[in-house]
C-alpha cells in the first residue's frame, strides 16, 4: 500500500487511538477518585486548559526546541553520512574513524555540555552541537551497514561490466544502503527530540525543555506536562516525516511483493 | 577428585551465603534507631557541616534517629518529595517554599539555616560593575530559575532599571566558568561565601553585589521543611530531628574549621581551598540574635511575603490572605533550646 | 590459415588453496571457440565449469595456460567479456529500462542516450510495455531477459552464459532456449555456455567439452552435427540421442566414480 494510502486508512489508526483515549480516560477518573493534588499530578483536563490559556507562550518555546531539531539534524545528517561513505570506501578511515565514533558515544552529554556551553558560548551552537552529536551515530553506524552489506555476485556482475571502485561505489552500495540508512535515520529523528531538550537543560533560555525547568520551581506541573505532550507530538510527527521520505525515496522498496509477504507471516 | 572438590566449593558456598544472610539480618535487627531522611539542596559543603557532624558524633543517634543524609538527583523537587511523603525532611529556600504554600503544597520551614541572603549579584572587578545600575546592557549569568530572575529584577528597580534593562543568559549551574570565560558580564545565583571564593582562588578578583543591600529584603538563604502531614502526624520524630540538628550546628559554630575536617572526612570529594574559608564567612550566618540554631522571625518572614506580593510572584494578594504565619514553624527549635 | 579462434585456451591451470592445502580446481585445459560458435561445457558439481567462466572473464586469476583472444594475449580482459549469471542481479532500484542501461552507463555512455539504444531492443527481448517496471514486478524469465539485454547492450563480441535458465520453470526454460539461440544469430555473438543440462547443452551448441570431476580435466568434446536453424523438436530425434549417449556414459562413470 502507498504511503498516503496507509495513513489515511483508518484502520491503522482506530488502534493507537483507542488506546490513547482509554488512558486518558482512566487518569482523569483515577486523579479525582484518588484525590492527587494538582501539583504533583494534573488530569488531563488541566493540561488540556494549559495548552489552551498558554497556547502563544507554548508556541514561541516550541519553534525554537524544532529549530534547534531541524538544524541540529542536518548536521548530524551531513555528518553521519560522510562518515558512513568514508568508512566504507576506506579501510584506513575505517580502522582509524569507526572507534572513535564509537567513543564518541559513551561521552556523558551532561559532562561535556557545560564544557561546550564556555567554548561556543550561549545560544543555538551549543545545542545543535548536542543534537548532531547524539543523532549522527544511528545514521552512521546503519549506513555503514546498508554500505556493506552488498551480494557479492552484485560486485562480481559490476566488475564484469567493467565498473571502477568508485562506479561501484555510486552506482551499488549507495542506492543498496537506503533502506539501511533509513533505518538510522528514524532512529536519529526519534532521539534527536531528547537531545534537543538536553541541550537546553544544561544552558538555554528557550525552548519546550528551558521551559520545563522553569515552570517546575513554580509548580506550574499542568504547563509541564503540555510542554512533554508537545514535545511527544514533536517527535511523532518527525518520526512520519521521516517514514513519509522513505518511502517518497525508495518506492521500488515498498512493493506489493514484499508487504504481501509481510501480511502472510 | 573433582567431584569432591566440587562438592567442597558446594558446601563452603552454602556456608557463606548462609553466614551472610545472618550477618545482615544481625545488622538490621538489634538498632531500634527511626530512619528518616532529609534531601539536601545542594553537593555537600560547609553549609551541611552541622548534619554531618550530628551524624558522624552521634547527636542524631542519642535521639533515637538514623537520619539518611543525600543529595537528590534534582535539587528543585525537594518540596516536592517532602510534601509527597518520600523525604522526612528537606533544604529548600524561602522564595519556593512561599511559591508552594500558594499553590497548596503543604510544607512548612521548621528552621532557618543561613539568616541572611548568600545570593548576590557578582562581577569580575576589572569590568568596572560596582553596582546594580551598571549592568544596563549587559550580559548577565543565571541559573534560569525564576526567583534568581525576580531578585536581580528589583535589585535593578532600586536603582531605577529593570530586568528589560539587562540581557539576561541561562548558564546552567556553572556560573563562575561563565564569568571568568567572560562569556557573560555578571552573575546571579552565585554565593558569596562559595562560589565567590572559586574565582579568587583561581585569581580572579570580584565585585559582590548583596541583596540586602541592595533593594531586597534581608531573607533566609536556606531553610529546613518538613510537610504539614509529619508536623501533625509524627510532632516527637520532628522535635528529635530539630534537636539532634542543634546540637550539631552549636558544635559547628564553635569550632567551624573543625566541623568542615569532618566533612571533609566523610565527603572527601570537597575543596578544602574553598570549604575553609567558605565557613569562616559562613559561620556567622548561623547566629541568632537570641542563640536558638534555626530560630525564625516573624518580621522577616513578612517582609519577604510582602515582596512577593509585591512582585506578583504569588497568587495571594497580601500577608494575611498569604497565610505567613503557618509557613514556618518555631516550637520544636524553641523546645530544642 | 583460417582466421585466429575468437578464444583460444591451452593447457589451463587453478588451483585454490582450501584448508591449507592447494586443491587443484582445474588441470590442463584446452580450449578454443571459433568467431560466431556457440560452445558449451558440461559436468559434474564441482568440476570447476563456474571457475572457468570466471577465469575467462577476468574475474579471477589462472595459475598457468595461455588465454586469447583473436590470437592476442587477453590479460585485460575484464569488462571486455559479457557474462551472463544465473541470478539476474538486476538492480531492485532500477526499473528495467534502466537497468538494461547499467553497463552503457558504466563505460560512460550518457543516460539518454543509453536510454534510447536500449528502448531499440526492448521488443526484441520481450521486454515490451515492462520498460518502466520494478524488476520485482516481472517474471523469472522477464528478468533473465532483462538481464541479457544489460550484457548485449555492451556489444561485446563474447558471451559467456552461467546455467542463465538454472533456475526458470521447464516451459519458460524452453522458450528462452530457443529466444537465445535467435538473439545469438541475430547479433553474431560467440558464446560459451555453463550447464547442468544435457539437453540444452547439445541443442544450443556446435560443440560440447565435457569436464572430469574436481580436478577438471577434458575429458571429451563431442562436435554436434545438427543443422542450423535448430528447433526443440530435434531432442527427440535419434541424432540427438545418439549425441546424448556419447555424453551420458563418461558422465555417470564420473558420477559414480566421484
Amino acid at each position: 500500500m502507498g504511503f498516503k494510502n496507509k495513513m489515511l486508512n483508518s484502520v491503522n489508526w482506530i488502534f493507537p487511538v483507542c488506546i490513547l483515549v482509554s488512558l486518558v480516560i482512566v487518569w482523569e477518573v483515577l486523579v479525582r477518585v484518588v484525590n492527587v493534588p494538582s501539583w504533583q499530578l494534573p488530569p488531563p483536563s488541566a493540561i488540556l486548559d494549559e495548552l489552551i490559556a498558554s497556547k502563544d507562550l507554548l508556541l514561541a518555546h516550541t519553534l525554537v526546541t524544532l529549530k534547534e531539531i531541524g538544524v541540529g539534524f542536518s548536521v548530524a545528517l551531513v555528518t553521519g553520512l560522510t562518515l558512513a561513505a568514508g568508512i566504507a570506501y576506506s579501510r584506513i578511515l575505517e580502522r582509524s574513524v569507526y572507534p572513535i565514533i564509537i567513543a564518541s558515544q559513551t561521552i556523558p552529554i551532561i559532562a561535556i555540555a557545560p564544557l561546550l556551553l564556555i567554548w561556543v558560548g550561549y545560544g543555538l551552537t551549543p545545542k545543535v552541537i548536542i543534537v548532531a552529536l547524539i543523532c549522527f551515530y544511528p545514521i552512521a553506524v546503519n549506513t555503514v551497514d546498508g554500505l556493506k552489506s552488498i551480494d557479492p555476485d552484485m560486485i562480481s556482475m559490476f566488475r564484469t561490466l567493467g565498473a571502477s571502485r568508485f562506479q561501484v561505489f555510486a552506482r551499488l552500495q549507495v542506492p543498496n544502503s537506503l533502506p539501511f540508512m533509513f533505518s538510522g535515520i528514524k532512529i536519529g529523528i526519534s532521539v534527536s527530540v531528547i537531545a534537543a531538550v538536553i541541550g537546553e537543560w544544561v544552558g538555554g533560555s528557550e525552548g519546550l525543555g528551558y521551559l520545563i525547568t522553569y515552570s517546575q520551581p513554580l509548580f506550574l506541573t499542568a504547563r509541564v506536562f503540555a510542554a512533554i505532550f508537545l514535545l511527544s507530538v514533536m517527535g511523532v510527527l518527525l518520526f512520519v516525516l521521516g517514514v513519509w521520505i522513505e518511502h517518497l525515496t525508495m518506492p521500488w522498496y515498498f512493493n506489493a511483493k514484499r508487504s504481501n509477504a509481510m501480511e502472510i507471516l | 577428585m573433582f567431584r569432591i572438590a566440587t562438592k567442597n566449593v558446594l558446601v563452603t558456598w552454602i556456608l557463606s551465603l548462609i553466614t551472610l544472610f545472618l550477618i545482615g539480618c544481625g545488622q538490621g535487627a538489634p538498632t531500634e534507631l527511626t530512619k528518616v531522611s532529609i534531601a539536601l539542596d545542594w553537593f555537600p559543603w560547609a553549609n551541611h557541616s552541622g548534619l554531618y557532624v550530628a551524624q558522624d558524633k552521634g547527636y542524631f543517634a542519642e535521639e533515637g534517629l538514623d537520619v539518611n543524609i543525600y543529595v537528590p538527583g534534582d535539587p528543585s523537587t525537594v518540596l516536592q518529595t517532602v510534601a509527597a511523603g518520600r523525604d522526612d525532611f528537606g533544604i529548600s529556600y524561602q522564595p519556593e517554599l512561599l511559591i508552594a504554600r500558594d499553590k497548596g503544597v503543604g510544607v512548612v520551614s521548621i528552621m532557618a539555616m543561613v539568616q541572611h541572603p548568600l545570593n548576590s549579584v557578582m562581577s569580575l572587578k576589572e569590568s568596572g560593575i560596582a553596582q546594580p545600575k551598571d549592568l544596563k546592557g549587559k550580559k548577565v549569568g543565571s541559573p534560569g530559575l525564576p526567583s534568581d530572575d525576580a531578585l536581580i529584577d528589583t535589585m535593578l528597580r532600586h536603582q531605577g532599571l529593570t530586568i528589560d534593562d539587562v540581557e539576561m543568559v541561562n548558564v546552567g549551574y556553572d556560573l563562575v566558568p561563565a564569568l571568568i570565560s567572560k562569556n557573560v558580564d555578571a552573575i546571579v545565583g552565585a554565593y558569596w561565601v562559595h562560589e565567590s571564593i572559586s574565582a579568587t582562588n583561581q585569581g580572579f578578583e570580584l565585585n559582590i553585589m548583596r541583596m540586602e543591600e541592595n533593594g531586597v529584603p534581608d531573607f533566609y538563604e536556606l531553610v529546613i521543611v518538613a510537610s504539614e502531614s509529619k508536623i501533625s502526624d509524627d510532632p516527637e520524630v520532628v522535635q528529635k530531628f530539630v534537636n539532634g540538628v542543634t546540637k550539631g550546628y552549636k558544635d559547628a559554630m564553635s569550632d567551624p574549621l573543625g566541623a568542615v575536617a569532618l566533612l571533609k572526612r566523610l565527603k572527601p570529594e570537597i575543596d578544602l581551598e574553598i570549604e575553609n574559608p567558605g565557613v569562616k564567612l559562613l559561620a556567622p550566618l548561623w547566629s541568632t540574635p537570641n542563640g536558638a540554631f534555626g530560630w525564625q522571625e516573624e518580621s522577616k518572614w513578612e517582609g519577604f511575603t510582602e515582596w512577593m506580593v509585591e512582585s506578583d510572584r504569588l497568587g495571594c494578594d497580601s500577608v494575611n490572605t498569604c497565610n505567613v504565619s503557618s509557613a514556618y514553624d518555631n516550637s520544636f527549635v524553641e523546645k530544642a533550646n | 590459415m583460417a582466421a585466429p579462434p575468437k578464444i583460444n585456451v591451452k593447457c589451463l591451470n587453478k588451483t585454490y588453496p582450501i584448508n591449507g592445502k592447494s586443491e587443484g580446481i582445474l588441470e590442463d585445459i584446452d580450449f578454443f571457440v571459433r568467431q560466431g560458435e556457440f560452445v558449451s561445457i558440461i559436468g559434474a558439481s564441482g568440476c570447476g565449469k563456474s571457475t572457468f567462466l570466471n577465469i575467462l572473464a577476468g574475474l579471477e586469476p589462472h595459475d598457468s595456460g595461455l588465454i586469447e583472444f583473436d590470437g592476442i594475449s587477453a590479460d585485460a580482459r575484464l569488462g571486455k567479456v559479457g557474462y551472463m549469471q544465473q541470478k539476474d542481479l538486476l538492480l531492485p532500484w532500477r526499473t528495467v529500462l534502466d537497468n538494461a542501461i547499467l553497463g552503457l552507463q558504466i563505460t560512460g555512455v550518457a543516460r539518454k542516450r543509453a536510454r534510447i539504444d536500449a528502448l531499440d531492443l526492448i521488443h526484441q527481448f520481450g521486454l515490451l510495455g515492462f520498460e518502466n517496471q520494478y524488476p520485482h514486478a516481472l517474471s523469472g524469465g522477464m528478468r533473465q531477459r532483462a538481464a541479457f539485454l544489460r550484457t548485449m547492450l555492451l556489444d561485446q563480441s563474447i558471451i559467456l552464459l552461467d546455467e542463465p535458465f538454472g533456475a526458470l520453470d521447464a516451459l519458460t526454460k524452453l522458450n528462452m532456449q530457443e529466444w537465445l539461440m535467435d538473439v545469438c544469430l541475430n547479433m553474431n555473438k560467440t558464446a560459451v555456455l555453463v550447464t547442468h543440462d544435457i539437453d540444452e547443452a547439445i541443442l544450443l551448441s556446435d560443440r560440447v567439452y565435457l569436464l572430469t570431476s574436481r580436478p577438471g580435466r577434458n575429458a571429451l568434446i563431442l562436435d554436434v552435427e545438427l543443422e542450423r536453424p535448430r528447433n526443440y523438436g530435434m531432442v527427440t530425434g535419434t541424432m540427438f540421442a545418439e549425441l546424448k549417449k556419447q555424453l551420458m556414459h563418461p558422465l555417470w562413470d564420473q558420477i559414480g566414480a566421484g
